[in-house]
């Protein structure tokens, strides 16, 4: 079998359309998708009465004249991953100044987006026969895992084993250990041992199975990102790396020794890395820009066969 | 209250911005003035210009460089840098071919470079400061001193790249500290002391600390330099034209600014791009700025004659074997300090100045190890390259990779087989052709990834259509010259045709064949960018930095080629060089068909890595 790996779109429109029509691209029969959806920003493009609109996107400041510049605005915006939101001068200022309001407006627009994606994937993938799974990820909140399992042809894979084929299970989390950012899905170390031999125990096989956990083994290169300050600026201008992986994911790795891992959540920790009869993989991601970074894997009964990591 | 425009959630990746002043020291350290800059003025003993004014057009051309690099980092972070953006932009051949070479290749022709360095600015007179001038003078005698620095490279780089890049940023910065000292105390040495005094020091340090006889070296320098026939400028004249002919050198250390860029975090824009370019074009101005304070100090306390009739000397006697009364490099650190009477001082100046190397020289196998990786993940080389091994984490096989040649490359420079110590500006020019292949992509990146423009940071600089207009106007002039140019310097060496070697005949009928496709580029671009400007089109400051940059590369290139002066040697009549370069070349192209075929065969559509997925 072949399959498409990804991860990380988080919100990007572009991204996620790119990666419903990678199946196809490149020949592949089953699409996986390792975790964090949602975006991250909110860009109100704001009524200035007139059919005149005010944004700001990457700090450019623009006013839009008529639904044709709000729209190709609103695209642009969805492309690079961030949610646009059509709004009024004041009640940007109460999404500002009332609390939870911007929380409520953020689930609003993660649940309309996700729903959207769905129906792009069923009116795409129907038919096809392609298998397409997503596992959310540290940063994606609980209400899109129902919105996913509403879709009939994508399946929500956290906290599953899947039998991928008659020789493959795939073990899936999104799980992570903490960040600074205090996210949704992260837990310390020990728990997400817990929670990953929880589900590795469910697989007949692990050695000949897939783990696709979010979080990149700790030490192994693919979890590679800038040093940060105590007030969350990269130090030495960035060049600083340090490892920022997990220990629990390296442990069930050398552990269970699985044929491949799917790895993400460092964008900057694009490669592959080889544990024994492992093979690590975190394709990074360039989802602001729209290029979907992924990963297309063969696997072989007991083994992983060709694989490449593509820029598409 | 500010109206608020962007709301972000807790997610990770959002981070703060990064300081502008590390970025700043990390590009200062990448045009090295003491490594890379020392070393080259020291070759400029043949030139009539101002080393003043070579100095500062050199890093005003820069400047757009800079520009294209912030921009291409904006528009394309964490990409991978110039593989990535050419691959994407021009094809993923022209990708392979350039950075494989420009990023990986001809790192191993600069490992000599930077052993040479080593020996120079610190194994020779550190060992002389502690008591030993024989070891002194041995580091400094080809082929074996030199070449123990140029293993001792391939060591101190290794230990780098095993302590990882948290631990060598902190070096890095520590060593800026270091050597910005050790070169402040220098300025003030030759600030408060006057020429009488610096004759008298050189003449009796130079015996005291390297064991040599008591003499006039001052006087004896100077007469050995003009012997060689060393000639130069006044320093105090701007003198434009003859002042050009350096400027091609001086690219051997004013062209790295962007080996300092960064960019980190997300849901960030324009101040981001800025930063970078502050980052960047701070370096460069700063930078020119401690060259001509370097320069005018020299001229006060050393005599400018007598620098470069030092320079002149010592490298008449390494390339031609005259007479040299100093027998060590003109190391102006070294003879600075021996205004002071102190060798406690002595010893602490060589050594903080010698930071600058240290903190630079872990960038010799970085980004060729990165490259390396890259490649491998594109499944253009074998597997095993990219092994990490797991007691020290180092990628032992990537390293291996660029040591082996490295250390081979070393040997033939020691011992100057086939007279290898005259390509040293290769190493400039193979990495000018990456940044060529990189500034086209540049040029045209609004255009051939529109989306990806469209939707980034620098969508906004877009020039006035006066501007747009008047560069445009410029590149076809300066794109008419340089065909020119090629003509003119073509047709001189095609006068001579006849009376070369087999060998050089094929050179020459390679650089007429590459000088065809080069105007063709030149007239394409020409016809691309003036098609957008006749349509109205406003032109984007990528484009406009990037056409300035790429005619400046082209003419960089146009002249270190055809050469007809052999100032830079490394051209047409130096078959070493070009057989060098043409191997290079010619193996990075191997592997690209090789391996393409071979994974092809292997049922992996390598076409696919870097083509866009279409989107129904």
């Amino acid at each position: 079998m072949k399959l498409f790996f990804a991860t990380d779109v988080h919100g990007s429109e572009i991204c996620w359309k790119k990666f419903i029509n990678a199946a196809k691209f490149y020949e592949t029969d089953t699409l996986i998708l390792g975790g964090d959806m949602t975006g991250k920003a909110i860009i109100p493009i704001i009524a200035q009465g007139g059919d005149k609109y005010k944004v700001t996107l990457l700090e450019q400041e623009s006013i839009l004249e008529g639904k044709d510049a709000v729209d190709k605005m609103v695209a642009t915006i969805q492309n690079r991953g961030y949610y646009p939101y059509v709004t009024t001068p004041d009640e940007v200022n109460e999404i500002s100044t009332i609390p939870g309001r911007s929380d409520a407006l953020f689930m609003d627009q993660v649940m309309a987006t996700v729903a959207r994606w769905m129906d792009y994937a069923d009116t795409k993938l129907a038919g096809t026969g392609i298998r397409c799974m997503v596992c959310p990820g540290n940063d994606d909140v609980f209400e899109i895992d129902a919105a996913i399992a509403a879709s009939k042809s994508v399946r929500s894979v956290e906290g599953q084993v899947i039998q991928l084929d008659e020789h493959h299970e795939m073990v899936s989390s999104g799980w992570t250990n903490p960040t600074p950012w205090d996210t949704h899905r992260e837990e310390g170390e020990e728990a997400l041992l817990s929670r990953l031999e929880a589900v590795i125990s469910q697989a007949k096989n692990p050695a000949s199975a897939v783990f696709n956990l979010h979080a990149p083994p700790y030490g192994s290169g693919l979890d590679e990102a800038p040093e940060l300050t105590k007030d969350l600026r990269p130090a030495y201008a960035g060049r600083s790396l340090v490892p920022v992986g997990s220990k629990s994911v390296l442990k069930v790795i050398e552990k269970y020794e699985p044929i491949l891992g799917l790895h993400g959540h460092i964008h900057e920790g694009k490669g592959t890395r080889k544990f024994k009869k492992t093979l690590c993989i975190n394709p990074g991601s360039m989802y602001e820009q729209g290029v979907l970074h992924g990963a297309v894997v063969e696997l072989k009964p007991n083994k992983v066969g060709n694989y490449v990591l593509t820029t598409g | 209250m500010s109206e608020v425009n962007l709301f972000v959630r807790k997610a990770s990746g959002l981070v703060r911005a990064w300081s502008v002043f590390d970025a700043f020291i990390y590009a200062t350290f990448s045009i090295n003035l003491i490594t890379l800059g020392l070393f080259i003025f020291s070759y400029c003993w043949y030139f009539e210009g101002s080393l003043g004014t070579a100095v500062v057009v050199g890093g005003a051309f820069t400047i757009f460089e800079v520009i294209v690099y912030a921009s291409l980092i904006s528009a394309m972070p964490r990409a991978g840098g110039d593989y990535v953006w050419q691959s994407r932009i021009l094809g993923r051949g022209i990708g392979f071919l350039l950075s494989v070479t420009g990023w990986w290749f001809i790192l191993w022709l600069w490992v000599p470079l930077y052993g040479q360095m080593l020996t120079y600015e610190f194994l020779t007179p550190m060992a002389a400061l502690l008591g030993a001038p024989d070891l002194a003078l041995w580091f400094t005698t080809y082929p074996w001193g030199p070449l123990v620095g140029m293993l001792l490279v391939c060591l101190i780089v290794f230990i780098y790249i095993a302590i990882g890049m948290k631990w060598y940023a902190r070096v890095q910065k520590a060593s800026f500290y270091m050597g910005m000292l050790g070169l402040l105390i220098v300025f003030a040495l030759l600030l408060f002391n006057d020429k009488e005094t610096f004759i008298a020091a050189l003449n009796a340090n130079l015996p005291a600390v390297y064991g040599l006889p008591a003499m006039d070296y001052y006087s004896a320098t100077i007469a050995a330099g003009e012997a060689a026939g060393t000639t130069f400028g006044s320093l105090g004249v701007i003198a434009l034209g003859a002042s050009m002919a350096m400027v091609p050198m001086m690219t051997f250390f004013n062209l790295w600014p962007n080996w300092g860029s960064t960019l980190y975090g997300e849901v960030r824009g324009a101040t981001d791009y800025k930063r970078n370019f502050w980052g960047m074009a701070a370096a460069i101005i700063v930078t020119a700025g401690l060259a001509l304070i370097f320069f005018f100090l020299i001229d006060k306390t050393m005599g400018w004659d007598f620098y470069i009739n030092a320079n002149g000397a010592f490298w008449s006697s390494i390339f031609y074997g005259t007479e040299v009364p100093i027998p060590v490099w003109p190391y102006p650190v070294q003879f600075a300090s021996f205004l002071t009477g102190s060798r406690a001082l002595q010893l602490i100046i060589i050594f903080l100045v010698g930071m600058w190397w240290f903190g630079w020289s872990g960038t010799v196998f970085l980004s060729s190890t990165r490259v390396i990786f890259a490649a491998a993940l594109d499944r253009m080389l074998p597997e095993w390259v990219s092994k990490i091994e797991p007691r020290t984490r180092t990628p032992i096989n990537a390293l291996l990779l660029m040591v082996i040649p490295s250390v081979i490359i070393s040997i033939l420079y020691a011992w100057n087989i086939v007279e290898f110590q005259t390509i040293v500006l290769d190493a400039t020019l193979v990495i000018a052709v990456t940044f060529f292949g990189t500034t086209l992509a540049g040029i045209l990146l609004p255009w051939r990834q529109k989306e990806i423009f469209d939707g980034s940071p620098i969508a906004r600089y877009i020039m006035p259509s006066w501007l747009s207009w008047l560069v445009t106007v410029l590149f076809v002039g300066a794109a008419g010259y340089l065909i020119w140019l090629t003509v003119n310097l073509g047709g001189q060496v095609f006068a001579v045709f006849g009376e070369q070697t087999l060998l050089t005949q094929a050179i020459i009928a390679l650089l007429a064949i590459l000088s065809v496709g080069n105007a063709v580029l030149l007239v394409y671009v020409v016809v691309f960018v003036g098609q957008k400007v006749l349509a109205g089109q406003s032109l984007p400051l990528i484009t406009v930095a990037g056409l300035v940059f790429f005619a400046f590369l082209d003419w960089l290139l146009v002249v270190w080629f055809w050469d007809p002066s052999y100032y830079y040697g490394i051209g047409w009549q130096n078959s070493t060089s070009m057989v060098f370069m043409i191997i290079m070349y010619a193996l990075a192209a191997a592997i690209y068909f090789g391996f393409s075929s071979y994974r092809k065969r292997q049922g992996i559509d390598v076409d696919k890595v870097y083509k866009e997925i279409p989107v129904e």
